[in-house]
């Protein structure tokens, strides 16, 4: 007779779990709050911003989510439910399976018509955002594309919520080239650009909405009361009617484009092959 | 004559696009208008059905200023009405619903229509009721600088319709609406009044063309007045701008990096994202400790196997420093999970489940070949329960070999921690649920069970009819911490 003990190999990968042992899945409640985990839900911002230097007032910062710190946080949960030494022997396992668990259901929510079982969770990558802009604008849009020239290459946002007044968090599936950070829509607005020296212009529109050229047309503004010689800007405009000049007048949301130039990345891959040399005496 | 058809009835404009127009001007102004006659008919496909016989009426049109425009006439204003931080670039606006409201009065001599979008500064003019309505009151000099020309009035109102996803639209009667626009910009920081006000009152007034030292108070009747405060620091655009360009100290912003860099150009944190943090102990006051968060400047893949505790996730930094990042997501991760009963439950029924298949598989004998069972492969408690004597020299194997078929006293010493008295609170749980099950069988009568040399297990008689009192006296404590978790322990323990 032989005694048939089911020995846990080891793992392929971390990212996998031993050929042939079962993991029961969890409760869908239970699996979004661990993919929640993913996109640090719930992690206090001590935690993200270890030290206010970090993210000074008026900032952005621009980030890669590491992906050992929040699996070692599915990790931490797992052991909240541990059972007993005997079961703590099975934690590497389950954790390798839950972790794949949480990631195929953040998957899955990103890419509800992708088929599951070939899903893959991309490198989570996004940006801090603080500032009066987002205490002042908290409904600003933020858009990533993975491909600078291609603007129909907009990356899923894993996440976009407001940790304070003023302090905003996104989150991309993938990593960006190009983040388009726009001003929200707010209806008519209408108002003029300032320009340096205290002058201000406007882009003048042909009736039909499309802009006249490139050169805008000055604004005279009266410097003690503010006001506008609207006569004055209809003629320079050439926009005879009020619908016409209102056109002209009326202003799009803003938008603000960072595109990456990657000099970070070149600047380490620099230094490693530098110590690479400095180690093998070239 | 036949009416035109009402534009609301023309398909809705779709999203993206607007139309606009410099005025709708109603055929009829306020007043009595008599003579007018109705007509009616109703035809088929080849008799008139119905007619109402010609009629001359009296039709009256009530004049829409003679008192504060009621709430819903006003769809939308900006800034909106209490802001605390308005843009100092955009000029203000009303929006009223009725899109013929302002060409609804005769207009002032010279000019198109008979309002206007006055913006105050704070201290700028009065409010009070002139004739018991609201008025807003402001030297004719005041006036001559402040309000549009004659000529500028009509260049600041306009009709617009609205496409089909303008939140607007929705709350609009026909998706048609007039706006009214200032010609005053506001100033930073500063508290404002915007007041549309008829002007009709003005027709006799000497402000056009401008008397700037005329002081005498001018009463205007306010149709609407809001009022706001602009930010210290201007709109979108100039906020970005100032955010991009830091240049202390006179734009002492922190700019746009990558997490871990600061303005000056030196690296707060390493490529990993660590950095040096305090954590003093009371024996180690200056001890420092290396912490990675989960926000790092350079992509990073899973490299990290599993812990079963923070102590596991511990690190060691080259310089002896302790590195604490995924120690403290595992720290975060438990505490984040015992915060939330509901979370807990499901890891805690998840983990209970997971063991019992762990138990199984570990347990599962591959039995040799028996004579009418081929290929019969059973597993631990099918073998202690057939009370078949083929099957003995399969407990006594299985027994003598190791005396425990769990496995689990085989930790004890090996795991930091586990002794035979952290066994029964800790792991008893599962192990009595195993017991349980097996005992049944054994305590079922029938054919006697071959006294095997079954040695006691964690101290308790395997064998003992009341194993199931046994087992529940013994792992007491645990009943009680089970109970704690809202689980019921007799029915899960029920065989």
């Amino acid at each position: 007779m032989t005694r048939r003990i089911v020995a846990i190999p080891p793992a392929p990968g971390v990212a996998g779990v031993p050929p042939g042992y079962h993991v029961a899945a969890l409760s869908d409640d239970v699996l979004d709050w661990l993919a929640d985990l993913l996109i640090l839900r719930g992690v206090p911002l001590s935690y993200l911003v270890p030290h206010p230097d970090l993210l000074p007032p008026e900032s952005i910062r621009f980030f890669h989510v590491d992906p050992n710190f929040t699996a070692h946080l599915i990790d931490g949960a797992l052991t909240a439910a541990d059972l007993g030494a005997f079961d703590r022997a099975f934690h590497r396992p389950i954790a390798l399976a839950l972790r794949k668990q949480a990631e195929r259901r953040l998957a899955g929510r990103l890419f509800p018509n992708e088929n599951p079982e070939f899903l893959a969770l991309p490198q989570l990558s996004g940006l801090l955002f603080r500032s009066e802009i987002v205490r002042r604008w908290p409904g600003l849009s933020v858009t990533g594309y993975d491909k600078s020239s291609d603007p129909g290459s907009a990356l899923k946002l894993a996440r976009k919520d407001r940790l304070a007044a003023g302090l905003m968090i996104v989150l991309f599936a993938g990593v960006p080239r190009r983040v388009d950070i726009a001003e929200p829509f707010e209806g008519a607005r209408f108002g003029v650009e300032p320009k340096p020296g205290e002058t201000w212009s406007i882009q003048a529109r042909h009736p039909d909405g499309n802009l006249t050229g490139t050169v805008p047309v000055t604004v005279t503004i009266d410097k003690t009361t503010r006001r506008l010689d609207i006569a004055k800007l209809a003629a320079d405009c050439k926009a005879p009617g009020s619908g016409h000049l209102s056109l002209c007048l009326q202003q799009t949301p803003y938008v603000q484009i960072f595109q990456g130039s990657g000099a970070r990345e070149k600047q380490r891959i620099r230094r490693v092959r530098n110590d690479l040399k400095r180690r093998i005496g070239g | 004559m036949i009416p035109a058809p009402e534009p609301a009835l023309a398909p809705p404009l779709p999203p993206g696009q607007l139309a606009t127009s410099d005025a709708a001007v109603p055929p009829l102004h306020p007043g009595e208008h008599p003579g007018l006659v109705i007509a009616q008919q109703v035809t088929g496909t080849d008799a008139i059905l119905a007619s109402v016989t010609a009629s001359a009426v009296t039709l009256t049109v009530v004049d829409p200023g003679i008192a504060p425009l009621p709430a819903d006439e006003i769809l939308a204003v900006y800034p909106p009405a209490g802001a605390e931080d308005a843009a100092e670039v955009m000029l203000p606006h009303v929006t009223l619903r009725a899109r013929s409201l302002p060409w609804a009065n005769p207009p002032l001599a010279g000019a198109t229509t008979w309002l206007a979008l006055l913006l105050l500064r704070k201290g700028e003019a009065t409010f009070g009721l002139t004739n018991g309505r609201p008025t807003v009151t402001c030297t004719q000099g005041q006036l001559t600088t402040l309000l549009p020309t004659p000529a500028e009035l009509g260049l600041l109102c306009h009709v617009r319709e609205l496409p089909s996803d303008d939140p607007l639209a929705a709350r609009d009667d026909d998706r048609f609406v007039a706006l009214v626009v200032g010609n005053r910009l506001p100033i930073k920081s500063t508290e404002h009044d915007a007041c549309l006000v008829d002007l009709r009152g003005l027709a006799a007034a000497p402000i056009w063309p401008g008397n700037l030292v005329n002081n005498t108070p001018q009463a205007l009747p306010l149709l609407h007045r809001w009022s706001f405060k602009t930010g210290s620091g201007g709109d979108f655009e100039a906020h970005f701008a100032r955010l991009r360009s830091p240049a202390p100290p006179d734009n002492p912003t922190g700019g746009v990096l990558a997490f871990g860099q600061s303005v000056d150009g030196e690296d707060l944190a390493d490529d990993d994202g660590a950095l040096l943090l305090a954590a003093p102990l009371p024996d180690e006051p200056e001890r420092r400790v290396r912490y990675a968060g989960p926000l790092v400047p350079l992509a990073r893949t899973l490299e990290h196997e599993p812990s079963e505790s923070a102590d596991a996730a511990l690190g060691l930094a080259d310089d002896g420093t302790e590195v604490v990042g995924l120690a403290a997501a595992v720290e975060l991760g438990r505490l984040l999970a015992i915060a939330n009963p509901r979370v807990l439950a499901g890891l805690v029924g998840f983990r209970d489940y997971q063991l019992r298949e762990d138990i199984d598989t570990l347990l599962t004998i591959e039995a040799p070949p028996r004579p009418g069972k081929p290929g019969f492969v059973s597993d631990w408690r099918d073998i202690f329960g057939d009370p078949d004597p083929w099957f003995d020299g399969v407990r006594d194997d299985l027994w003598g070999r190791s005396g425990d078929p769990t496995g689990i006293l085989g930790l004890v010493g090996k795991v930091p921690g586990l002794d035979t008295t952290r066994l029964k609170t800790l792991g008893g749980f599962q192990l009595a649920r195993r017991l349980t099950t097996m005992s049944n069988p054994l305590a079922a009568p029938g054919p006697a069970v071959t006294a095997a040399s079954a040695p006691s297990l964690i101290g308790i008689d395997l064998t003992a009819p009341d194993l199931a009192t046994i087992l529940d006296n013994q792992f007491g404590a645990l009943r009680a911490s089970v109970a704690a978790l809202g689980i019921d322990l007799d029915e899960e323990l029920a065989p």
